[in-house]
């Protein structure tokens, strides 16, 4: 029995007890964490936890403010079993103005609300046995962590394993939101939120202390952003009043490649990044330069390079020194290989390496192919007869690096006003195509001959051989003073190729006289007859002027496909009688034919005709 | 005693008038020309000429004469005596009856040609006459496996020899107008035939390195003379023509790119001449010297020898005239 009485209770008596009959005997009041409170009958105490499992005690005075005395007999606790109490020994019987002192201890298991009741018996005087009923009401928050990562879905944090984050690449991030939710129905309270562990950063909190009303949350942002040689474990602790809730955390790092590039043409490795540019520096045509590229793994993981390629794959642009494909390129290794340039035309190129998904620009541009070297075209120059089918050959005085191209034409500058369309090459035509392989010097003509052949023709004038000369990719390779050989037909006297006996009879004979002349004219024809012995005609030689005729001829157009070539057809009649009846033509033994011009005469050809 | 005769000489009259004395464009040969399936003109005269565009198309083959006057010419399933080749208007003449030729053979003069159908293995002389053409014999030669492999003709006479490769009669035949054929010789693997010493004589070539055999007086004696040629193991005979003044006898070789010149007087090689070339064949292109020594193909020049006083190899280009600035 404690007989303290204090002025706090004697405020509160006045205006706080109610006016039931026995009850009115006593007041109680509830001395809790915020503060005191007076109790009616059946009046109710609320008692808020500070969190689940946390105590929360409120120690009830009942006073007895009667006149006589009153026993307390019993005090019962009924209703949630979070409620417990400690009374004092009974009975007790107090005076007037005395009172005990009834511990009650509220510990919530849940969140949800709790409701007990406590039924103090008494009696006073003689009066019939009463009780005096205090209800009980818990109330405590529950606060509950969870984490959500993106995509995902909430997933409640106990403590009994760690808060996993998924295998992350270094220099990735990895953010799970932190929710602390009130689960509960009284309010929270979170004072602080800590993380340990290099491997993990919180962001987003709000400055505590934090109130979490029941059924609202509080989030915030928890990072893994593993970096290398770091652990990547840790913990979160979310500190409540009393107590600290703790979670261990578990990150990993992906095995990861990442892939770098870089290339050098002397001395050091330049980097190059995807879609980025690899230059060449000025390469002349026909030769090549050569640079190194590396593929570099600083990443985790193994990259698996399936593809290297070059579009288009060449000729200009080549890749060499590639490992077989697909290739395992281990984490802090590197491949290399050769890019070689090697431009067949002047001016800038351009092609595209391509490593898996990375792109690259290679370009190149090119500069001018050493000139060639002397060059000569040899064979006969110079007066050459007609008719003739010379051989000549082009050559270099030495070895050149690159495959050249050339064409050999062939010019006719006539004396006498007329084209020969027989002066041409053996091939055909007044051009030829050759090459000179790289490294030789000896041009190749048509059939793999090492020399070509072209006709002189059979018409005054000069041939001048030219050459031409180019790479396989189109540059001029020409001297600036090209390569050439002359040869020239001179103008001279007609010549007869052959004579033949076109046709006979009695007293006629048809000659066909082929033959030709420089100048294409030819002005008179000798004729000498030679009799058969004892035969005497008065006349054996003649001279006839041809010179018309053969000017018409070499007028036609029939006649340019020829060059002076002619066939003369030449009918000769005879007059007389021959001895005992014979045919005249029987008495000529031969004939001999002789052609003249300005520039002098042909030997005589003779055709037996015995 | 002679009276003297005076032989007076009148040929101003047509000179001055320009008719009679012709001034003409110079036609060395034909030659046909599988490629381009045409007879085809050699234009002008070694060292001075070309192959020119066909005069003749849509053929399937062609043996020319010597005189480049005509031609007999296979068009589709009909054989034909074409002549005029140097006119514009060549006249066509079907060949009655005859089987479809695969071997022809013109005698020198151009005065008549024997032609062969593997087929029927008849082979048919047809002679000459004015605008006409007489079919003088045909005789059952051979058999279709056991064909004909070589065919001349001789001028005066119109003999034909051939030779036939059978399995127990294999031979030099001679065929007369008005005779059976008959063996003339035994030999084997024939290459080609020629002529020489005023067509009395036949030369044998044949095939590989096996040489050359001549039978002396073949319509007679029949005298076979085994030709010492000198002959390397990669030789290969395809052909061989006889000079016009028939001292000298041609053997093409396209084992050995070379042609060998025998001095049939002497009885031994004159001479071997390296060629730029491998020749295919030995044949008569012209009636005076010149000899094709192989057949057009594409751009590559025909070859041919010129077999006179002088004899000569000589390229022909085929690709036609050279224009002005080509």
């Amino acid at each position: 029995m404690k007989n303290r009485v204090n002025l706090k209770l004697l405020l509160l008596l006045a205006a706080a007890l109610p006016a039931a009959h026995a009850q009115n005997q006593f007041a109680v009041f509830a001395d809790q964490p915020q503060g005191v409170s007076g109790i009616a009958h059946n009046g109710t105490v609320n008692m808020i936890a500070d969190g689940v499992g946390i105590a929360n005690t409120a120690r009830l005075t009942v006073s007895y403010r009667g006149t006589a005395a009153a026993t307390i007999s019993s005090i019962d606790r009924t209703g949630s079993n979070e409620f417990s109490i400690t009374a004092p020994t009974l009975p007790a019987t107090l005076r007037p103005q005395q009172s005990i002192d009834i511990t009650v201890r509220y510990t919530p298991a849940t969140g949800n609300r709790s409701q007990g009741r406590i039924s103090i018996g008494f009696t006073e005087g003689v009066s019939q046995p009463s009780a005096y009923i205090v209800n009980l009401a818990g109330t405590a928050p529950d606060l509950a962590v969870s984490y959500t990562f993106p995509g995902g879905n909430a997933t409640l944090l106990t403590g009994a394993a760690p808060l996993p984050f998924a295998p992350t690449a270094l220099n990735k991030t990895l953010t799970a939101v932190i929710a602390v939710a009130n689960r509960g129905t009284a309010t929270g309270s979170v004072t602080g939120v800590r993380s340990a562990g290099s491997a993990f950063q919180l962001s987003g909190l709000p400055l505590p202390p934090v109130s979490i009303d029941p059924g609202r949350d509080m989030q915030f942002n928890l990072t893994f952003a593993p970096l290398p040689d770091q652990e990547y474990t840790g913990e979160l602790h979310v500190d409540l009043p009393g107590r600290t809730l703790s979670f261990p955390l578990q990150g990993s790092l992906t095995l990861e490649a990442l892939l770098s590039f870089a290339y050098a043409a002397a001395g050091d490795f330049l980097a190059v990044p995807n879609n980025g540019t690899v230059s060449f520096n000025g390469t002349q045509v026909g030769r090549k330069s050569t640079l190194r590229f590396m593929v570099r793994n600083d990443g985790t993981g193994a990259a698996n390079i399936g593809s290297i390629s070059l579009v288009p794959p060449g000729p200009v642009f080549s890749i060499d020194g590639l490992p077989a494909l697909p290739f395992s390129l281990a984490p802090k290794s590197s491949l290399e290989f050769s890019i070689s340039y090697a431009p067949t035309s002047l001016g800038a190129a351009t092609a595209a390496l391509r490593i898996e998904n990375n792109s690259f620009t290679l370009a190149g541009s090119a500069t001018a192919p050493d000139p060639l070297p002397p060059v000569a075209i040899e064979g006969p120059a110079g007066a050459q007869q007609a008719l003739q089918q010379p051989r000549y050959t082009l050559s270099l005085a030495q070895p050149y690096p690159l495959n050249v191209t050339g064409v050999l034409t062939l010019a006719f500058s006539s004396e006498v006003f007329a084209n020969d369309a027989t002066v041409q090459f053996a091939t055909g035509g007044r051009s030829v195509a050759f090459t000179i392989p790289a490294n030789t010097t000896r041009a190749v003509f048509p059939s793999n001959a090492s020399e070509i052949r072209l006709q002189t023709g059979s018409v005054a004038g000069t041939i001048t051989l030219t050459a031409s000369f180019a790479t396989e990719g189109g540059v001029n390779l020409t001297p600036a003073n090209p390569p050439s050989i002359a040869l020239a037909v001179p103008q001279s006297a007609p010549e007869i190729t052959s004579l033949q006996l076109g046709g006979k009879t009695a007293n006629s004979l048809s000659i066909l006289v082929t033959g030709y002349s420089t100048t294409r004219s030819v002005r008179q024809m000798e004729l000498q007859l030679s009799p058969v012995a004892g035969i005497n005609m008065p006349t054996t030689r003649f001279t006839i002027n041809v010179d018309s005729a053969f000017l018409s001829w070499y007028q036609s157009a029939e006649s340019q496909q020829f060059g002076s070539l002619f066939t003369a057809t030449v009918p000769i009649t005879f007059e007389g009688s021959a001895p005992s009846g014979g045919n005249l033509v029987d008495l000529i033994q031969s004939l001999s034919i002789g052609l003249g011009n300005a520039s002098g005469s042909s030997s005589m050809k003779t055709l037996g005709l015995r | 005693m002679f009276r003297k005769t005076i032989i007076g000489f009148a040929f101003c009259v047509p000179l001055l008038l320009g008719q009679e004395f012709g001034l003409g464009p110079l036609i060395s040969g034909f030659v046909f020309d599988p490629a381009s399936k045409g007879i085809r003109p050699f234009l002008g005269i070694p060292g001075g000429g070309y192959v020119g565009r066909p005069v003749l198309s849509e053929l399937d083959a062609a043996w020319v004469a010597p005189n480049a006057n005509a031609a007999v010419a296979v068009r589709g399933p009909e054989a034909f005596l074409v002549r005029g080749l140097k006119t514009p208007e060549p006249a066509w003449l079907r060949l009655e009856g005859a089987d479809l030729p695969t071997a022809a053979a013109w005698n020198a003069d151009s005065t008549s040609f024997a032609i062969y159908s593997q087929s029927s293995g008849v082979l048919r002389l047809y002679t000459l006459r004015g605008m006409e053409v007489d079919e003088l014999a045909w005789y059952e030669a051979a058999t279709a496996e056991e064909p004909v492999r070589a065919i001349a003709v001789s001028r005066r006479d119109r003999k034909v020899f051939f030779a036939r490769e059978a399995a127990d009669i294999s031979g030099l035949y001679l065929a007369a107008p008005g005779e059976a054929p008959r063996w003339v010789t035994p030999l084997s693997g024939v290459a080609a035939l020629t002529l020489a010493n005023r067509d009395q004589d036949v030369v044998i070539v044949q095939t590989s390195a096996s040489g050359a055999v001549l039978i002396k007086d073949a319509a007679g004696a029949a005298t076979p003379i085994p030709l010492t040629l000198e002959l390397d193991t990669s030789s290969d005979l395809v052909g061989a023509v006889c000079a016009p003044d028939g001292r000298r006898l041609f053997f093409a070789d396209r084992g050995t790119r070379s042609l060998l010149t025998y001095d049939l007087e002497a009885g031994l090689v004159e001479s071997r001449t390296s060629l730029d070339f491998a020749p295919s064949r030995a044949e008569r292109l012209s009636a005076g010297s010149l000899f094709l020594l192989t057949t057009p193909e594409g751009t590559q020049p025909l070859y041919v020898l010129d077999a006179g006083p002088v004899p000569g190899v000589f390229f022909v280009p085929t690709a036609g005239p050279a224009g002005e600035g080509e």
